[in-house]
């Protein structure tokens, strides 16, 4: 019997699959232009695998922005259950998950299992994914490079809160000479600061990891912890942590065993 | 065809951007009202009304100024209808909640101000509402936030503004003030209708309007039981509509939608299933025809139950004592009744808090949202205060700050569908 | 009423009156319709129009004739599927 949760954020898709109570597949597709070619795509590669993903003991849960794409899915449930389910799975317990994905920011407070909280920020993108992004076209590399280069720099505070008044601080910044490393280290202090400022918002257990994106470079994790005076784990299955929720949630839902709770399946490794 | 084409062209509106907005409304009232199940047929006249918006009302205002009436447009619950209707004048809500209307406000208001107001200002100013065009009809703003304040002085640059000064706090003597302030009104609403108030027109008009906040109280009451007997938006749609109908008509129409729905409860009959999540939605108001929320939460599967906003429970909870028989009793009745509307621009303001709480109670509810307008200071503040005292009965909340546009649509729906997830019903 | 149909039926009045009038008498015979705007579509008038099921046209029309009220015309438009949110 297979679970699979397949999370299709804005930038990238991830699917796992539980067979069991190991995870028998992992994988990430860009999402591309559309998320209905994105979810064909997925069952494609499944379909690869051996799994299908219409057979009657295969169960899907579609998380992501994406989720309704997923014509296929048993179920579809929101990024907050899913990533909070996900991520607390991989801390083996009771957590706060914040999540940098490509277009917002989660905070969510897992207790008992369950998500007991959570915030997202408001509709600008400032202190998202997004915002890198768009600062590291701006200096012209990629965003591993744009975190490489922060790692050699010294902030250059960023004063403006909007994405777009910040590019153009970016821009002067680059017009006045202002070394690529400490602009770069300004950057990412900035999205620092406002990932930070929302988790302050909200009341912790001070166990937190991040997952996402962004969880893939430890020199954000440091800093984040750094701001919020906090340890700030990431997990190498950190940008799985919804797909990963999904398939969990799935397990819960649809499997025959009795109720299960979190820690039914052990935290992966 | 109904056509008040020729209405609208004699007060002075723009057709051409008018015709825009008319044609908007019957995919956007149909995609978020027409396609609800099992809805009560006493919401039929309120359809009509939507349907006809801005004709069927409008002309009858027409008529009332033909026959030499007058017309007060208001824009905040803590304006006194009843000594409006006591001069034989009519009140009508002038409040914007569509994103139409907010381009016009933006050219002469700064971005960062709340949508309502914005759109409030654009639609007088864009020609393209005709509740705003109302001949010689006296606008009535109040001091009820800074924006406003702002708002009316540039406003009254097109047309005049009466200034109504509402009290920031609630002492004895701020209650004294609003009564001072009431009795000013008075003598403004007697100038301009030329109509002596006397007591026993003060207590017609006390009734009238206590008679209409009946109505409505009957109906939100049957939003109590389980299964909900009718859907929050069509609620919602009833209480937006009285701030616009006549008060007798919006009474007796409501008491028929309230004898239908009580008969709904004595069968059981319910428009969500019993063990819908029940949602309150409290902060700043939702004005016609602002539905966008409402949409999200009943199309995830949550009823919203009750509305802690001025379209809802500030609107219509308090009477006005009846018993008074001299002007100066009454007003004093007057000022006590709307003082104990609680609005976020008071401090400090726990009453909002306690109501809060009290409806959460009477109305079963699983889950608060907390909904404010995007730049509105005074409840985006207030809404730390909220989640207190949530957190301190245990019930959980989401706060939300949005406008009347659609791009942050799913990004809402996505919170909402969350949280609903974590009531986990 | 959701549409289950591919089409939806939509009566049109001169004014409001005669719409409001043949929906109570429509109401009064447990016949199914429901108060809406008209659409775009159907016509440029800002009035109220009826919609009703294609099944109970013949009925509505004895109605109608019966009750001597005035519409200006009856018309079928596409169901609109998929709907997505918008404000207005």
């Amino acid at each position: 019997m297979y679970f699979i949760g397949i999370d299709i954020g804005s930038t990238a898709a991830k699917t796992v699959v539980l067979d069991g109570e190991k995870i028998a597949a992992s994988f990430i597709l860009p999402t591309g232009w559309s998320s209905k070619e994105t979810a064909a795509r997925i069952k494609a590669n499944l379909d690869e695998l051996g799994i299908d993903v219409e057979a009657d003991d295969t169960k899907v849960i579609a998380t992501g922005y994406g989720r309704i794409s997923v014509d296929y899915a048993d179920k579809v449930l929101t990024e907050i259950s899913c990533h909070g389910k996900g991520g607390a799975n991989l801390m083996a317990g009771d957590c706060v998950i914040i999540d940098v994905g490509g277009q917002d920011t989660k905070i969510i407070t897992m207790e008992k299992g369950t998500v007991a909280r959570f915030l997202m920020n408001d509709k600008c993108s400032a202190g998202t994914g997004k915002f890198i992004e768009i600062m590291a076209n701006r200096m012209g590399v990629d965003i591993m490079e744009l975190f490489m280069l922060a790692e050699a720099g010294t902030p250059i505070p960023i004063s403006s809160m909007c994405t777009v008044f910040a590019e153009s601080e970016v821009i002067s910044q680059m017009g006045a000479g202002k070394s690529k490393e400490d602009i770069a280290a300004g950057i990412v202090e900035s999205v620092v600061s406002r990932v930070a400022l929302l988790a302050s918002r909200h009341d912790s257990l001070d166990k937190y990891i991040l997952t996402g994106g962004l969880s893939l470079n430890p020199y954000f994790a440091v800093r984040l912890a750094k701001k919020l005076g906090q340890e700030v784990v990431t997990h190498e299955m950190g940008i799985y942590a919804g797909a990963l929720g999904a398939a969990l949630l799935a397990a819960d839902k649809f499997s025959k065993m009795p109720d299960s709770n979190l820690h039914r399946f052990p935290a992966v490794k | 065809m109904a056509d008040y084409r020729q209405m609208w062209s004699d007060l002075n509106m723009d057709l051409e951007k008018h015709d825009l907005l008319c044609e908007v409304l019957p995919e956007a009232f149909g995609g978020v009202y027409l396609s609800q199940e099992n809805r009560p047929q006493g919401m039929d006249f309120y359809d009509f009304v939507v349907s006809e918006i801005h004709g069927v009302r409008p002309s009858e205002l027409v008529e009332h100024r033909k026959n030499g009436g007058k017309v007060f447009g208001t824009f905040c619950v803590y304006v006194p209808d009843e000594v409006v209707f006591a001069a034989g004048a009519i009140a009508t809500g002038l409040c914007g909640g569509s994103q139409f209307w907010v381009p016009g406000g933006e050219k002469v208001l700064p971005a960062n101000t709340c949508p309502l107001i914005k759109a409030s200002v654009g639609a007088r100013l864009d020609k393209t509402c005709p509740f705003f065009l109302i001949e010689d009809m006296v606008f009535v703003g109040e001091t009820t936030c800074d924006g406003k304040k702002k708002a009316w002085e540039i406003l009254n640059q097109d047309v005049p503004v009466y200034v109504l000064d509402i009290p920031q706090m609630k002492r004895e003597k701020d209650i004294a003030a609003f009564e001072q302030e009431i009795m000013d009104f008075i003598k403004k609403v007697e100038d301009v209708t030329g109509n002596k108030i006397t007591p026993e027109a003060l207590g017609e008009g006390i009734k009238l309007i206590n008679n209409k906040r009946k109505a409505l109280q009957r109906i939100n009451n049957t939003r109590k039981a389980s299964p909900v007997p009718i859907s929050g938006k069509d609620a919602l749609l009833v209480t937006q509509i009285a701030f616009y109908d006549d008060p007798a008509r919006c009474a007796q129409m409501g008491n028929k939608l309230a004898d239908e729905l009580e008969e709904r409860i004595a069968k059981q009959e319910g428009v969500f299933p019993a063990d819908a999540p029940r949602i309150l939605i409290t902060g700043t108001p939702m004005a016609i025809p602002n539905w966008k929320l409402h949409h999200i939460i009943e199309t995830a599967g949550a009823a919203v139950v009750v509305e802690e906003l001025c379209t809802g429970t500030r609107y219509f909870e308090n009477l006005v004592d009846e018993t008074q028989t001299t002007i100066e009793g009454q007003v004093r009745a007057l000022a006590e009744r709307y003082m104990k509307t609680n609005c976020a621009c008071f401090t400090p303001n726990p009453g909002r808090l306690d109501d809060i709480a009290r409806l959460v109670k009477q109305y079963n509810v699983d889950g608060v949202i907390d909904a404010n307008l995007q730049f509105c200071g005074l409840y985006s503040t207030e809404s730390y205060l909220v989640k207190q005292k949530m957190d301190e009965l245990g019930i959980p909340v989401l706060h939300i700050e949005t406008d009347y546009s659609e791009n942050d649509f799913e990004q809402l729906r996505t919170r909402v569908e969350a949280f609903l997830e974590m009531l986990g019903k | 009423m959701a549409a289950t149909s591919d089409y939806d039926w939509y009566i049109l009045f001169p004014n409001h009156h005669e719409g409001l009038r043949l929906n109570s008498e429509l109401k009064l015979r447990g016949i199914k319709n429901t108060i809406a705007p008209t659409p775009r579509a159907a016509s440029k008038s800002c009035g109220i129009s009826l919609i009703v099921l294609e099944e109970d046209l013949l009925v509505i029309d004895q109605v109608i004739e019966e009750k001597r009220i005035n519409i200006d015309k009856i018309v079928q438009l596409p169901a609109i599927k998929n709907w997505k949110f918008r404000g207005c």
